[in-house]
């Protein structure tokens, strides 16, 4: 049936081309292209718009700033915006195909001025992607946040739709859909563990973000991998015209990000980095408590940094490279060392035992990408990347003891790896066959190599070797992805967007192929107001085998194979699209997800075992989720922010048996209703304020609802009958209801070079206590209720200097 | 600097405020049940054992240190009418135990009987279930005991290793339980004492047929067996022949405490065919049995029950008794 439909789409987007191009000419046309910048940094910007007032066909620049229309030839008014900037408005009499660099100012004033062309309101009505949010990094650096980090991943968990996990981490559950169906792109570079500190911050470094556009339906074509939604990130290539940076310093962590032109208006660069210094702090007080203990010395710390660091060249306008480097690191480090020593006159003994233990995980990501224009209609960008995912926990016990001059030494060392590599090929085309009809396509491969284990034991006895232990699990797999798409505008009233994504996946023995169509369509009921629906259909080649509580370094990525198939999920999703007087932007979606193939660990089961023989601990089966979500936003003005509710349901089921005896029941994150309040306040320069309101009803655990005692025990051991606790289903318990509000206050001042700015940021403002896990509790008609996320207060230090 | 310490000592209470706190569930647990179990066999006795549930922590586990022992027999249920019906026609009734919470009739049900029971008990909703007395008669087609002798250690370890063959009909779903009674008669000098070994605990350390016996197995040679009832399918041994090897006892003791003995086995094995939701009963009972408290890292296991509106089981077996099986130590030598 998806193979039909697919064939379907790829007959319907030829023969409308074929279509097109035999019409009869009516004007003649010319093409204008080039690039979109920002005029002071001379950053390319995504997603500009461009539109000709004349022919009413506009376009948007690609994730290069590049854009290309055709347009009828002669007198024309093309207007250029973009979100925050003022509008460009080129009128001139164009008759040959013609290159226009075009560069934007921000907007100094608060309002936007619209005159004609495409407002962001207008875009909003007129993008044919239900499903699709454009986040203003600017907006994340905002909002408040736990640490006083500004964080990108927990500013979507505000949006409707998504659902965050434990409290206080970065995890996505979007649309029923669980923590490893996201597909994180960084410049188009998937990222395996966007996460520090066990979850609670993400990987991203606000400061070096250009562009955020998260999906959570009606995928594009050109995203493919993951089963529930894409953030597709694209980071800042550098300052053309001057170096800038800030700099930035939190309770527990600094961070700084510097950029600027190495040879101007040719090479640029852009260095962001972070760390945290819980370590560097706990330092004296390690010291002294070591001073108080001359037998034992102890010695622990954790921290995580990354760094970004990106190189632009342009050899000329039509070419340009670009470097860039992704390098992210969690390390933690234990050790103690105890020293023991006896003298008499007959014996003299001595021993020292030390146990050393650290744990590393991290990402790398290497990309040299190629941006090139064919001609003023086919835009190309070829790329090769490395992308490496690892962790490695190293144990090791080292005792040596002396007696009587007779030495004694062993050793003993556990050493677990767990990683994924990748390199790829891709190349990609933006095709600007008219005015109204573009078509993206691309092919891509990359080399995996899975590693979901590697665990040894060894140890040593006076310097004699042993190995105890060794399992090696090493999976080979290649991946092809091809993909079209094609924007159809065919009136300023209805514009679609078919593509097709094709998937060859090669694991070991096992191939699988996916033809995954993708649907969306708009229609403009009134001038502000407009119906958007989509389809798309994802697939899932590997799985995320993990506790779900935090983000651990044991968490492992485990690619499909005979037994275990690929996670496939339909999405259907449409709505209503309404802008009020460029006011705010109110929108009513509602959507429905199947997700086939989804694994769980069985009953049982523990989420901390080993991979080995994983296949036979998951259980395989499907997910239901549908709703509906509102949203009111307003993106202008001194108060800006969005008020949100989500109504949804999200189902599991498993008929093998294997989990809740093949039963459906709730997902986990089945939360009924979602509501957020988010808003900005500008009071002037000097100040502005954020607060950011959560309510969502609890999510789902397994509460033991009776007992009794074994009826299958020893009859003549009474005595020792065990008693047995009755769930009836999993997750049969709704926890609280949970809600938080978090403020920040933010206080700027101008500065001779730039401008500092102190940052207080209140979690849980009134101290809401949010239970993050229960147990039973002393009687058995209560249940005890644990939140560890009081009233946090933070402060931070902000020098940005121009 | 005043101002400061205040607003230091708010903002400590604040964070420092206790983060522990009750839920009332009450309202929120169902009503108690009755737990009923009883395996129904042709031409065998029928038993049928009636128990109540109660609301959790409300019994006691026999090794709760802070609580009195187990008070089991409040759990009991002493006198709950017990229907018996035989294809669909009302044979017996029994409103008393037998012994504890143990009923049983006097009927003999048939091969290919409907049996079907209800419990009633004032405050309870009416529990039944039923079997169906047409099960296929399992074929064990060989057995035998062996000694298995390690002695590598410090220690020397004697195990009692069973060997036996099922062959499946290949025809149904069926589902299995392995049993046994052996009895192990000990000479030391001049000294000699019996000891019966109830197979409680089946230790699997090798299958023809990986997952046969315990479905997360990593290899045939795995031992950590978590099959406490023993039961198992014919999922992936349909019209084969299933081989496996278990540990039915262990005897372990220091090297320099070894005597001289000799000793004699000799039982029986029994393999039954089960109804499916006896099957199930069992088997998620055996995973759930060392305890499913709340935790981190797992979910617990789901037992699933073969009654409506009870929990426990009411199904069909049917059973074949091995040859007698007998081991003696000396001729091994």
């Amino acid at each position: 049936m998806v193979k039909r439909l697919s064939v379907l789409f790829l007959l319907l987007v030829f023969s409308i081309n074929i279509f097109s191009q035999n019409q009869p000419i009516k004007s003649k046309k010319v093409r204008i292209s080039g690039y979109i910048y920002d005029s002071k940094s001379k950053e390319t910007l995504i997603g500009a718009t461009v539109y000709d007032l004349k022919s009413k066909v506009g376009t948007t620049t690609n994730n290069y700033g590049f854009y290309s229309i055709s347009i009828p030839e002669g007198n024309s008014e093309v207007v250029f915006s973009y979100v925050g900037y003022e509008k460009q408005i080129i009128k001139a009499r164009i008759t040959k195909d013609t290159s226009l660099l075009i560069y934007l100012k921000q907007s100094t004033t608060l309002e936007e001025v619209t005159i004609e062309g495409k407002s962001e309101s207008k875009r909003f009505i007129e993008e044919a992607t239900p499903g699709k949010i454009v986040i203003n990094p600017s907006t994340i650096t905002a909002l408040p946040s736990l640490t006083g980090e500004s964080d990108l991943l927990k500013s979507l968990q505000l949006l409707p739709g998504v659902k965050s996990g434990t409290e206080g981490t970065t995890g996505l559950y979007v649309r029923g859909g669980n923590i490893d169906q996201n597909l994180y792109l960084v410049d188009g570079i998937p990222i395996y563990n966007p996460n520090h500190l066990m979850g609670f911050i993400s990987t991203f470094n606000t400061d070096a973000i250009k562009n955020i556009e998260f999906y959570k339906g009606s995928f594009p074509a050109r995203y493919g991998g993951r089963a529930s939604s894409v953030v597709d990130i694209r980071m800042k290539d550098g300052n053309m015209d001057k170096v800038q940076g800030d700099a930035s310093i939190g309770l527990i962590s600094a961070k700084f990000n510097i950029e600027g032109p190495i040879y101007k208006d040719k090479t640029t660069f852009n260095i962001s980095a972070r760390r945290t210094y819980l370590d560097l702090l706990l330092r004296p007080v390690i010291a002294y408590q070591n001073s108080l203990y001359e037998s034992e010395d102890v010695d622990f710390g954790y921290y995580f940094t990354d760094v970004n660091f990106k190189i632009n060249h342009v050899f000329n306008p039509k070419n340009r490279l670009t470097a860039s480097l992704y390098w992210g690191e969690d390390k933690y480090k234990f050790s103690v060392n105890e020293k023991n020593n006896y003298t008499s006159e007959s014996e003299e003994y001595s021993s020292e035992d030390k146990i050393e233990a650290g744990v590393k995980w991290g990402n790398l990501i290497s990309n040299i990408n190629w941006a090139y224009e064919l001609s003023n209609i086919v835009f190309g960008n070829l790329s090769f990347s490395y992308n490496r995912y690892r962790s490695n926990i190293n144990t090791k016990m080292i005792t040596s003891s002396s007696y009587n001059s007779t030495d004694i030494n062993k050793e003993f060392e556990l050493n677990f790896f767990s990683g994924i590599e990748d390199f790829s090929l891709k190349n990609d085309y933006n095709i600007y066959i008219n005015g109204w009809n573009s078509i993206n396509c691309g092919l891509s491969y990359t080399f995996h190599t899975y590693s979901p284990e590697v665990t040894s034991v060894s140890g040593s006895n006076n310097n004699v070797y042993e190995e105890y232990y060794k399992m090696t699990n090493r999976v080979i797999g290649n991946e092809v992805i091809a993909y079209v798409e094609d924007e159809m505008n065919f009136t300023e009233k209805f514009s679609i967007n078919p593509g097709i994504h094709f998937n060859i996946f090669n694991v070991g023995d096992q191939t699988y192929l996916s033809l995954q169509p993708r649907f969306g369509m708009r229609y403009s009921i009134f001038k502000n107001l407009s119906f958007k629906g989509g389809y798309a259909m994802m697939n899932q080649n590997i799985h995320l085998l993990a506790n779900g509580i935090v983000s651990m370094p044991t968490d492992l990525w485990v690619p499909v194979t005979e037994k275990i198939k690929p996670i496939t999920t339909h999405q259907l999703s449409g709505g209503l699209f309404y802008s009020l007087k460029d006011w705010v932007n109110i929108s009513a979606e509602v959507y429905y997800k199947k997700l086939n193939n989804v694994i769980d660990y069985k009953d049982g089961i523990s989420s901390f075992s080993t991979s080995e023989n994983w296949e036979s601990k998951v259980d395989q089966g499907f997910g239901e989720a549908y709703g509906m979500e509102f949203m009111a936003q307003r993106n202008k003005g001194n108060t800006t922010g969005w008020i949100s509710y989500t109504l949804s349901w999200a189902y599991r089921e498993f008929p093998n048996g294997g989990i809740n005896g093949g039963r459906r029941y709730f997902d986990k994150y089945d939360s009924r209703h979602q509501i957020n309040i988010t808003l900005i306040h500008k009071f002037s320069e000097k100040f502005d304020i954020a607060a950011s309101w959560v309510f969502n009803t609890g999510s789902r655990v397994s509460i033991p609802i009776a007992s009794y005692y074994n009826p299958m025990d020893n009859e003549e051991d009474n005595d020792y009958s065990e008693i047995l606790n009755v769930y009836g289903d999993r997750n049969n318990f709704k926890m609280p209801n949970y809600h938080r509000l978090d403020l920040s206050l933010n206080f700027h001042k101008k500065k001779k070079y730039g401008k500092s700015t102190w940052s207080i940021n209140i979690y849980n403002a009134y101290n809401r206590k949010n239970a993050m896990f229960i147990s039973t509790g002393d009687s058995p008609t209560t249940l005890k209720a644990y939140s560890i996320m009081p009233f946090i207060p933070t402060l931070s230090y902000t020098y940005s200097f121009r | 600097m005043k101002t400061i310490k205040l607003i230091f000592l708010i903002i400590s209470t604040f964070s420092l405020a206790s983060c522990e706190y009750d839920i009332e569930f009450n309202d929120k647990l169902p009503k108690d049940k009755l737990v009923v179990t009883s395996f129904i066999e042709a031409d065998s006795v029928i038993y049928v054992k009636v128990s109540k549930s109660a609301r959790p922590g409300t019994y006691n586990n026999y090794y709760d240190m802070f609580k009195s022992s187990s008070n089991i027999e409040t759990s009991y249920v002493k006198n709950a009418l017990v229907s018996l019906y035989i294809n669909g026609e009302l044979k017996e009734t029994k409103n008393s135990a037998l012994i504890n919470n143990k009923y049983s009739f006097n009927y003999i049900p048939n091969i290919n009987d409907k049996v079907e029971i209800k419990v009633d008990y004032n405050g309870f909703d009416q529990v039944s279930g039923n079997a169906i007395l047409n099960l296929y008669k399992p074929i064990i087609d060989s057995t035998s005991i062996d000694i298995v002798i390690d002695s590598s250690q410090e220690y020397f370890s004697k195990d009692l290793v069973l060997y036996i063959e099922i062959i499946d009909n290949g025809i149904n779903d069926n589902y299995y339980q392995l049993d046994g009674l052996f009895i192990k008669t000990t000479t030391e000098g001049q000294a000699q004492y019996e000891e019966k070994i109830d197979c409680s605990n089946f230790e699997l350390i090798w299958e023809n047929i990986v997952g046969v016996y315990n479905e997360e197995a990593l290899s045939s040679t795995d031992s950590d067996s978590e099959n406490k009832y023993k039961v198992f399918s014919n999922k992936r041994f349909k019209g084969k022949t299933y081989k496996a090897k278990f540990i039915i006892d262990r005897e372990t003791y220091y090297k320099k405490n070894l005597k001289a003995t000799s000793f004699v086995v000799s039982g029986n094995i029994f393999a039954s065919t089960i109804e499916k939701q006896v099957y199930q009963y069992l088997y998620t009972l055996g995973k759930a049995y060392s305890g499913n408290d709340i935790g981190m890292g797992s979910e617990p296991v789901i037992i699933i029950d073969g009654l409506k509106n009870g929990y426990g089981f009411i199904g069909g077996r049917k059973t074949t008794k091995s040859n007698t099986i007998n081991y003696s130590s000396t001729k091994r030598k």
